[in-house]
């Protein structure tokens, strides 16, 4: 198939999507940086630009060979963050690797090439719809879940978790041996909080700090505003917002959002929340939701398993970290380091997002194995 | 289930999290919008306290004890310096300040031009305005032209290294790592300050995001520090002005002329109150002093007491003696104002809310004449040739009203300037409680039977109404009280032994004089007489009994419920054995402050009600009720003990004192004390010959005190209670050393 024929079969409405959230992303950190030193929106623009061009290329190449390549991508996925965790800058366990003069976040990167090598493992196999074949598959996440941990990037690692559950659950793993494997993992989990020393304490005491917010109203406001002065702040910047945004005779978005820490990045949701109001917050989530849409619209117009999987991969990855993000952001969920997806500000965050998007862009192109399928048409 | 409903699932259930999410947000924009805003708002103004003026304190006639004056500082604002540079905008001409990059962490050199304006206008049309020449301002205070530039720059590189210790810090605490990697770079630097750049530096990929929330960090300390104005110099009222408490010295009037309009960017003035004290060391621990708050622990207990308070660093608050007991009057209430942040971050803009209410006056009974002339009489008895112990010579004296209590002059030896060297005079304050706390629980653990000891005197501790110390001989008149109280005849022709120790071994010898009654051994202050009779074998159990409970009845050994902050309690053995009834019927082995005896003289002068001494007549407007409690005396008792204490004035220890032309017409009844600290030296009764009340005292070794107390008469004028005492002396005695200013003061109060 030639190259102008895949461009034509591509599912274009989600790099349309995407690119209207890039935009939307780009002009909110333009408002949340304002008045800094760091001139974010043009680097998250340049990133946008970086991300495209690599979406590109991955469209160009069939995605069947990026699938043959998951093995490879994997260990290399985990070659890199056991690396990050023994040479960090600084002799501190770091999340960032320095290739010339870039920095790149090996986890990142990890979330599409888990998506592609459980895509890879689930294809061809009804192993999974046993509760013994879950192994492998849970291994091959628990593997990076745990490396992504200890670096330690709780945000991320968490991220695996939806990604797994998403695929085996698309591919057709029975609901009772995934209720067995959520019970065992909750458990787990419950157990590792409570032992001491493997979660930091910054994120234990967000997590308490989200736990306690709705006791005794005084103490659970002071409380909040010590542990979990972030989440406050960024709920009264979208408070601000209104129906239609903060006005400029109100001092504006920037005035609105000057006290969200991290206002450019995890929480730039606050900072658009505040600017355009709930109108605007609502088209953003029509955004979304359209955006998701496209993307299982993919899955489902395939019926090649490795495509089919990866395409609901992506979808859980997307998902996951929109919803985890906002819920954040709006002072639904703990405060933890997930990005909202072409929105916030990093580079890493946004080139893997425009990986996606061009992996997915291929996988929609690509002619359909149809497995007889015009044999057997009516 | 079949493939294509699973996606369906997985879509719905992503679908209802973002709809919760979206209600959420929802919820919090149409429904949480007021409160958001409230929150904002709470955010971006503070509510700060105006401090409130301080009550005056004043004598009888109406003259200033202690004030609020007003006094100028020159104050230092970083945030103004560091946007001194403005511009003005040719289309509305509103005055564009422009940060001066030094202090912005900025590499350019010079401050550049606005690009826009407010009013829409952009480019070219910004006029910069001349930055402001310090040279008036520096040549009114008088210091060389450049000096104020030249210390503002150096403040400002103080302020930048805090606000980047703090970032620095601020970091650190958050991402994981990194406070290892400060830790680290602090023990290489041997415990000094990082910049938050070389912590960045050093931790690097790490902090990226977090260099953000860096650079939030300094924005918002620099607010903070920008935003904190220091003073640089304080300008007084003029020295030496007694009453013109409002006037300001040359200088301050100046600079507030020349930063009337604000000009001095960086620079302001701030008028604030400080507290004056128009007599300075006259009446110091009486008056006492204020301070500011010195730790969060005394600001806390203030909290406590008083309700939530002020942070403003003018807050005053009664560190000694009538500042500190009419603390709630005086400090009045403070005011709130609502502060919020100008452009530039500070909170600048200020309003008044509530404004605040000056505190209570207090008025008190004293004469600061008759303080006065008691001062210069006891400095100058304090600090007679050869009279100098060890340390400052010490003394203290007080004039009592005998009916009401009223307290009518105080004077203290040596004293202090409660103006200026806040610090100073505060700390000393603490040392000297430390001293005198210290002093008690070793008078505590030294149990009964042992002669307390007194306190080391202290220059901030009342020797009025602190300090207690054992009275002597000044005791007896209470003895001889207590023993006619019990029964027990004193006898009438009692043949002293004098310093004769193998005819009458025991505690306590006394000097040469004839036989002596009740009246007499008054007057020539027999030691052995009293001494005899409280441990008389007969009456010994009795007079266990009846010493105590009459020291009770006066007021010995505990506090006078005085308006006075730290009263000295006194001591007194409740259950005295025969050695100790000895003891104390001749004034040792107890405590006693000079308030106390002033009191109780008072109720021998007015025939058996014992008064609370009183310093304030009037607080806020109210007058203070007196009181008194009453005193059982037996009119025959008191008859033969006012005889007594008549005699020691007309042909005892203290005759001819009070034979002066300016004292014509004037009654006193007295009696001298001469008491030894911690009734050492004459106990064992082998050491060097002490007597301690009559003329050959020049052989003795001392310290000791020397008392005068008692109580003086005359038709058609009030009468008065009286007690003096001189401290650690080498050698004297009270009825030839603390009478004459007794015999002073006496004077200037009936001839006033
Ligand atoms: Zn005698």
């Amino acid at each position: 198939m030639t190259l102008s024929e895949r461009l034509r079969r591509a599912p274009w409405s989600l790099p349309v999507l995407a690119a209207a959230l890039t935009a939307v992303g780009i002009a909110t950190i333009a408002t949340a940086a304002e008045g800094h030193r760091v001139p974010y929106a043009w680097l998250q623009t340049r990133w946008a630009a970086v991300g495209l061009a690599a979406a590109l290329l991955v469209l160009a190449a069939p995605y069947g060979r990026v699938v043959s390549w998951a093995p490879v991508l994997y260990v290399l996925g985990l070659a890199a963050l056991v690396l990050v965790l023994f040479k960090g800058t600084g002799q501190s366990a770091g999340r960032w690797i320095g290739i010339g003069s870039f920095r790149v976040q090996p986890s990142e990167f990890m979330k599409p090439i888990l998506v592609v090598m459980l895509a890879a493992t689930l294809r061809y196999s009804s192993e999974h719809r046993r509760l013994g074949g879950l192994v492998k598959p849970v291994a091959l996440t628990l593997v990076p879940f745990l490396l992504v941990m200890r670096q330690p990037d709780l945000g991320t690692a968490i991220l695996f978790v939806p990604i797994a559950f998403a695929l085996l659950f698309g591919a057709g793993a029975r609901l009772r041996h995934l209720a067995v494997l959520a019970t065992g993992g909750l458990v787990a989990a419950a157990l590792l909080a409570l032992v001491p020393g493997v979660l930091k304490d910054y994120q234990r005491d967000r997590i308490f700090g989200f736990l306690a917010q709705h006791g005794d109203a005084k103490e659970a406001k002071a409380l909040e505003r010590s542990q979990n002065h972030q989440s406050y702040q960024g709920r009264i910047a979208i408070g601000l917002g209104g129906v239609t945004g903060v006005g400029d005779d109100e001092g504006g978005p920037e005035e609105a959002s000057r006290d969200v820490p991290e206002r450019h990045s995890d929480f730039v949701f606050a900072v658009f929340a505040a600017k355009h109001g709930f109108l605007g917050v609502t088209l953003l989530f029509v955004l979304y939701a359209a955006f998701l849409g496209a993307l299982l619209s993919v899955a489902s117009r395939l019926r090649e398993p490795s495509g089919r999987f990866l395409a609901v991969g992506l979808f859980a990855m997307f998902a996951a970290q929109i919803v985890i993000n906002l819920g954040m952001v709006a002072g639904l969920l703990p405060v933890v380091g997930v990005p909202a997806p072409f929105l916030t500000y990093g580079g890493s965050s946004l080139l893997v997002s425009w990986l996606s998007i061009g992996l997915l862009l291929a996988v929609g192109s690509d002619p359909p194995v149809e497995f007889g399928r015009t044999t057997y048409a009516d | 289930m079949r493939p294509e409903r699973r996606l369906l699932v997985l879509y719905l259930a992503t679908v209802a999290a973002l709809a919760a999410v979206w209600l959420r947000v929802g919820f919090l924009q149409l429904f949480g919008h007021q409160q958001a805003v409230e929150d904002a708002r709470t955010q971006r103004e503070r509510l700060a306290d105006v401090a409130a003026g301080r009550g005056r304190i004043v004598d009888a006639t109406g003259e200033t004890l202690a004030v609020d004056r007003a006094a100028v500082r020159l104050v230092f604002v970083p945030g103004e310096w560091a946007s001194r540079h403005r511009y003005r905008c040719g289309a509305c001409g509103t005055i564009i300040p422009r940060r001066d990059p030094r202090w912005a962490g900025q590499t350019t050199k010079a401050p550049t031009p606005p690009s826009r304006c407010s009013c829409g206008a952009k480019g070219q049309g910004f006029e910069p305005l001349p930055v402001e020449d310090l040279a008036p301002l520096e040549d009114a205070i008088g210091l060389p032209a450049g000096t104020l530039a030249g210390a503002a720059d150096d403040r400002m590189r103080d302020v930048l290294d805090q606000i980047e210790i703090e970032v620095a810090e601020g970091v650190a605490g958050r991402p994981p790592g990194t406070l290892r990697a400060l830790q680290r770079l602090r023990r290489a630097e041997r415990g000094a300050p990082v910049p938050a750049a070389d912590v960045i530096a050093e931790l690097g990929p790490e902090l990226e995001g977090r260099d953000f929330y860096a650079e939030d960090l300094r924005v918002q300390r620099r607010a903070d520090h920008f935003g904190r104005a220091t003073a640089m110099m304080t300008f007084h009222t003029p020295t030496g002005a007694r009453l013109e408490v409002r006037a300001l010295s040359p200088e301050a009037e100046r600079i507030l002329e020349l930063d009337r309009d604000q000009r001095y960017r960086g620079f302001r003035t701030e008028t604030f109150t400080e507290r004056w004290y128009p007599r300075h060391g006259l009446l110091a621990q009486c008056i006492g002093v204020v301070s500011p708050f010195r730790s969060h622990e005394e600001r806390l207990a203030y909290f406590k007491r008083f309700g939530r308070d002020m942070h403003l660093p003018d807050v005053r608050v009664g560190r000694l003696g009538l500042e500190a007991a009419y603390e709630s009057v005086l400090r009045g209430t403070p005011g709130r104002a609502r502060l919020a942040r100008d452009e530039d971050g500070l909170f600048s803009r200020r309003t008044v809310v509530d404004a605040p209410r000056r505190g209570g006056d207090v008025t008190l009974h004293l004469r600061t004449d008759l303080c006065e002339a008691l001062h210069h009489s006891l400095r100058a008895a304090a600090t007679q040739e050869g009279f100098a112990g060890e340390g400052d010579a010490s003394a203290g004296g007080i004039l009592m009203d005998a009916e009401t209590g009223a307290v009518l002059a105080v004077a203290e030896a040596p004293s202090f300037d409660p103006n200026g060297r806040l610090d100073e005079v505060t700390s000393r304050i603490d040392d000297d409680e430390a001293v005198a706390a210290e002093a008690v629980a070793r008078r505590e653990a030294r149990g009964e039977g042992e002669p307390p000891e007194p306190p080391k005197p202290a220059v901030t501790l009342s020797r009025v109404t602190r300090l207690d110390v054992e009275p002597g001989s000044a005791m007896k008149p209470f003895s001889a009280l207590a023993i006619l109280g019990a029964g027990h005849p004193i006898p009438t022709h009692y043949a002293c032994a004098g310093r004769d120790a193998r005819v009458e071994p025991r505690f306590p010898r006394c000097h040469p004089h004839g036989p002596v009654d009740c009246v007499s051994g008054l007057a020539h202050s027999c030691n052995r007489l009293f001494a005899d009779t409280a441990s008389d074998r007969a009456y010994r159990a009795v007079h266990a009994v009846a010493f105590p409970t009459t020291a009770a009845a006066f007021g010995f050994g505990l506090r006078t419920g005085a308006d006075v902050f730290g009263e000295g309690r006194g001591a007194y053995p409740a259950t005295p054995s025969a050695p100790l009834l000895r003891q104390i019927a001749i004034g040792q082995a107890v405590l006693v402050t000079p308030l106390q005896m002033a009191r109780a003289c008072a109720a021998l002068a007015n025939g058996g009600r014992l008064p609370t001494p009183r310093f304030a007549s009037i607080v806020d407007g109210e007058p203070v009720p007196f009181e008194a409690v009453p005193v059982e005396l037996g009119a025959a008792a008191l008859e033969q003990v006012r005889a007594g204490m008549r005699g020691c004035v007309t042909f005892g220890t203290a005759r001819g004192v009070f034979d002066r032309p300016d004292l014509a017409g004037v009654t006193v009844f007295g009696k001298s004390g001469t008491a030894t600290v911690g009734a050492r030296d004459w106990m064992d009764g082998d050491s060097d010959w002490v007597d301690p009340d009559g003329a050959d005292g020049s052989r003795a070794k001392g310290p000791w005190h020397l008392w005068f107390v008692g109580w003086a008469s005359k038709p058609g004028a009030r009468t008065v209670a009286f007690a003096v005492v001189l401290h650690s002396r080498r050698s004297g005695v009270g009825g030839e050393h603390a009478a004459p200013v007794v015999a002073d003061l006496l004077a200037a109060w009936f001839n006033r």
